[in-house]
């Protein structure tokens, strides 16, 4: 991909150390089955014989249990890598619709302009006045409502996608639209536009490569708030329905320990996370360095 | 000037109306207050009768405007889950929200700016890489996550401070406050804290980022050629400059610190209104989740718009009308 | 007293070896005097005229040079030696009228500052003299004119205060790096011949920098071209424009557009470009797109040496008194 390798060109060391965590961390949970040490997800695997053990390196641990178990005896290591698997899925999933459906909006409102684009607009600037933790909770509070229980259980996980994607759309249309208002003008789109090509097929295919790069970096800003927003939905109990825990639902049940002094149950899902956004957050830093130099490292 | 200011004062107004009619079509939408009312054993006429008594049977639109009339008497309803008038319930919790957020931005503000500008300043000095290091963990590390693990180190191992709730607070006239007792003191420090840090690392960076900026432009270069003192450069012309854009942000973190507060105030029970809005979401209290969000938005278009006018002011650039 | 820069050298620095972006330049100006330094782009006039206020910043660093005023003499490679110069010794025009002056303070508000930084003055001597110097520099109103914000001005009243601005402290010598690009060609006249007028009153000696010839003309009393980061011809602008000696300048001067033409035709562009630093050619630095170029000026650099009335640094120069050959 021109664009990847375009990006990477400018990248320094610290970019590249960091793009290699990520990537570290998206086969460790892609392969989490595999590598997980306890079958977590196997009710009948648990043993309250096990409850609440500290990390291994404790006198108390086991080492079965790398990280300690938790209050019914599931391995938290386990449980971590799940819990990635979830966090991050959610994550890609919200940026990647939330990429898509700003997108959407930006390139028909700067290409067609008119009322589209004035109203996208205003629609756009009066959602950035909430933020998206409520909007999100508020919409989960919303399908709660309105959904009977069973359905919002196995919708709960594209509901909470859907929710952070509508918190976010908006850094992606305003960069469409600016860009695609940019290349409107010039001259390979008018010769597109006298050849009759649709003007869907010209937005596609020749505004979008342009537009790209900015875009790409907003993703990876919007990748580590979109995991921090699902981390805290969780927190709340808002979240994914906790059947299947993500690392905020695993903080959220440690935290009731936290208190008798059983301070793994939240330490390693918490740092798991952490981790996770820093990574992200290093990398989104450093690839907006790449692409425009012009532009002051926020970092050094 | 004015004229601008009356135009995003209508602006604003137009918001309030489509929050207000989304919080109301929600209102109804979501649950049925004749069931919640009445329960599940009430009669088929019992039902009607409140659905009269109510005014459900009316229009949408008609139960709207009586509905904002009611808004505008202040008679939010009355929450579903404590059974309590929902004004009281907002009269109650405002002032600890308040008291949180306030202690978090001043935080944000006296600490961030000053780091922001020192990272600009001192730039490649070992303690600048390591404030933006830290202001970039700061970013990562989610709210609820430091306010566990201060509470852990503070109020857990060394038990130094509360890990819950107010302290001990005054009452004046319809206000509780918290800053007037030594415990209440004790018990914001940590809250207000957790809540301050995103904002700040954000703020600082910003900051940095803007002064950067205007120190490389052509306008200082040239007070530089002239011969005037770096001091002088440096706060006079650049911070001031690069302050602007600033001002519009940290007033916006405003309003993303009433929406964090609602993580810091589960984290350390803190009696506020994200607490109270948390716990209406979970059980569909909608009285009151439609009167914080119109309140929400009336606060944010009151931010925007105190934004707005000290933009003008500050910024001859939009003052000025012609010449 | 007149002003002398001695021997400036200003090089990018690279862990893989220094690369020189400005060498062996020097000149002297009279009081009174105005020297323009012309050239194309990338020549490195604009990087002298940074070396002479200290606004070089690293990896770029002044590695040689002395510049003489007043009596003094100082070396330009230190940077505290240079940063009290500024202002006080010497003047500094920028280019840009429009993003040169700080948009959050009215102008007279920028004129007391710079006075009072360089001049024992109380706030209200310093509003006096400022309302003066706006008044020096042909500022309609300047009284009305000091409460404005330099957004209220046009581009060329914002150029006269940025001139004001660097007359303040009445410095020896006057860099004037391209003041005259960002304007309109009236208000361009207007501003040579305020500057004409003010060499002529306070005597300093200017420095311009400038790629216009026209300017120059009118302007400048003596002229030096830069190529590739050093002086190759100086002499009286008369002279210059007459009969220059280097093909270089005549190339220039030829492709200057003049009313009344060369007759028909193109324009006669000067092929080829001017080399980047660090990729210079052996030899003379511009024998590659020199018509009289000869096997000594591939192999070896013409040094600067005095001819008449200036300088040439050339193997094969034109002959004195004809204008081409």
């Amino acid at each position: 991909m021109r664009l990847v390798r375009g990006l990477l060109e400018g990248t320094r060391r610290g970019t590249r150390i960091a793009l290699g965590v990520v990537v570290a961390y998206v086969l460790l949970a892609v392969f989490a089955r595999w590598v997980a040490p306890q079958p977590v997800q196997d009710l009948r695997s648990l043993d309250l014989m096990n409850a609440s053990l500290p990390p291994a390196w404790n006198p108390e641990g086991n080492r079965a249990f790398l990280l300690g178990t938790d209050e019914q005896g599931r391995d938290i290591l386990s449980g971590v890598l799940f819990g990635l698997r979830l966090s991050m899925g959610v994550g890609f999933a919200a940026v990647a619709l939330a990429m898509l459906i700003g997108l959407a909006a930006g390139l028909v409102s700067g290409y067609r302009g008119g009322w589209l684009d004035a109203f996208l607009m205003r629609a756009a600037d009066a959602q950035l006045t909430f933020p998206a933790i409520l909007v999100a909770m508020l919409l989960d509070g919303v399908a709660r409502s309105v959904l009977p229980r069973s359905v919002h259980e196995t919708l709960g996980i594209p509901v909470v996608i859907g929710a952070i994607a509508l918190a976010q759309w908006v850094p992606f249309a305003r960069a469409a639209r600016v860009g695609t208002l940019v290349e409107r003008e010039k001259g390979y789109v008018q010769a597109a536009q006298v050849m009759a090509r649709p003007w869907w097929s010209i937005l596609v295919g020749h505004v979008l490569p342009n537009v790209m790069g900015p875009i790409v970096v907003i993703a990876t800003i919007g990748l580590g708030n979109a995991i921090l927003t699902e981390a805290t939905l969780s927190f709340l109990g808002v979240g994914i329905p906790p059947t299947s825990p993500s690392l905020g639902t695993l903080v959220r049940n440690g935290s009731a320990y936290l208190p008798s002094g059983a301070w793994w149950m939240v330490v390693f899902p918490g740092l798991a996370l952490a981790g996770l956004v820093l990574a992200v957050n290093v990398a989104g830093d450093g690839l907006r360095d790449g692409l425009d130099p012009k532009q002051r490292s926020t970092v050094s | 000037m004015i004229s601008g200011i009356v135009t995003r004062l209508l602006q604003g107004l137009g918001v309030m109306l489509v929050v207000g009619l989304l919080a109301f079509a929600v209102s109804t939408k979501m649950g049925d207050p004749v069931n919640n009312m009445l329960g599940q054993n009430a009669t088929t006429e019992e039902r009607a009768a409140m659905r009269r008594e109510l005014g459900l049977d009316r229009p949408f639109v008609v139960q709207y405007w009586r509905y904002l009339g009611r808004v505008a008497r202040g008679q939010l309803g009355v929450s579903y889950r404590l059974g309590i008038p929902v004004g009281e319930l907002l009269q109650e919790r405002l002032p600890a929200s308040v008291e949180l957020s306030g202690m978090a931005m001043l935080l944000t503000l006296l600490v961030g700016v000053p780091l922001g500008i020192y990272t600009a300043i001192r730039r490649g000095s070992w303690l600048s890489r390591l404030i933006l290091g830290g202001s970039l963990v700061g970013l990562s590390v989610p709210t609820f996550l430091i306010g566990l693990l201060l509470i852990f180190l503070f109020a857990v191992q060394l038990q130094w401070l509360p890990s819950s709730g107010r302290g001990q607070v005054v009452s004046i006239g319809p206000w509780t406050t918290g800053l007037l007792t030594a415990s209440g003191w004790r018990s914001l420090l940590l809250p207000s804290i957790t809540l301050a840090l995103y904002s700040l690392a954000l703020l600082l960076r910003l900051v940095r980022g803007e002064l950067l900026d205007v120190l490389h432009s052509d306008h200082v270069r040239f007070a530089r050629a002239r011969g005037l003192p770096e001091r002088s450069i440096h706060y006079r012309h650049g911070l001031r400059n690069a302050l602007l854009p600033v001002i519009t942000v940290a007033a916006l973190q405003l309003g993303t610190l009433l929406a964090f507060s609602v993580v810091t105030e589960t984290v350390f029970q803190w009696p506020g209104m994200g607490l109270l809005f948390l716990q209406a979401v979970q059980f569909v209290d909608v009285p009151v989740i439609s009167s914080y969000l119109l309140l929400a938005a009336v606060a944010f278009v009151l931010i925007n718009l105190v934004v707005d006018v000290s933009y003008r002011v500050l910024d001859p650039r939009v003052r000025s009308t012609v010449d | 007293m007149s002003v002398a820069l001695d021997g400036l050298r200003v090089s990018l620095r690279r862990a893989a070896g220094d690369v020189p972006l400005v060498q062996d330049v020097s000149f002297q100006i009279e009081p009174g005097r105005v020297l323009g330094l012309v050239g194309e782009s990338g020549a490195g006039k604009s990087l002298t005229a940074a070396a002479l206020i200290g606004l070089v910043a690293p990896p770029v660093q002044i590695t040689a040079g002395q510049l003489s005023l007043r009596g003094r003499a100082v070396k330009l490679d230190s940077v505290e030696a240079v940063r009290p110069l500024r202002g006080k010794e010497v003047g500094f025009v920028p280019q840009d009228p429009f993003t040169s002056l700080d948009p959050l303070f009215r102008v007279g508000e920028q004129l007391v500052e710079t006075l009072r930084a360089h001049l024992p003055l109380d706030r209200a001597a310093a509003r006096e003299r400022a309302i003066r110097l706006l008044t020096d520099v042909g500022l309609p109103s300047p009284a009305e004119r000091f409460e404005h914000y330099p957004h209220q001005l046009s581009g060329g009243m914002r150029q006269r205060v940025a001139i004001a601005l660097a007359l303040c402290a009445e410095p020896p010598l006057v860099v004037a790096d391209e003041c005259t690009t960002a304007l309109d060609v009236s208000t361009q006249a207007q501003i040579v011949s305020l500057l004409a007028r003010l060499v002529e009153e306070h005597g300093t000696s200017v420095l311009l920098i400038t790629h216009d010839l026209g300017v120059v003309a009118e302007l400048a009393t003596e002229v030096a071209i830069m190529y590739a980061g050093r002086i190759v011809e100086r002499a009286p602008v008369g002279r210059l424009l007459r009969a220059p000696r280097h093909p270089y300048t005549r190339a220039l001067l030829d492709a200057v557009p003049r009313i009344g033409g060369t007759g028909a035709g193109a324009l006669p562009a000067i092929p080829g470009a001017m080399p980047r630093p660090g990729e210079l050619p052996p030899g003379c630095a511009f024998h590659p797109r020199c018509p009289r170029a000869s096997e000594r000026c591939r192999a070896e650099r013409p040094p600067l040496e005095s001819v008449g009335d200036g300088e040439l640094a050339c193997w094969n120069p034109l002959e004195a008194g004809g204008s081409g050959g």
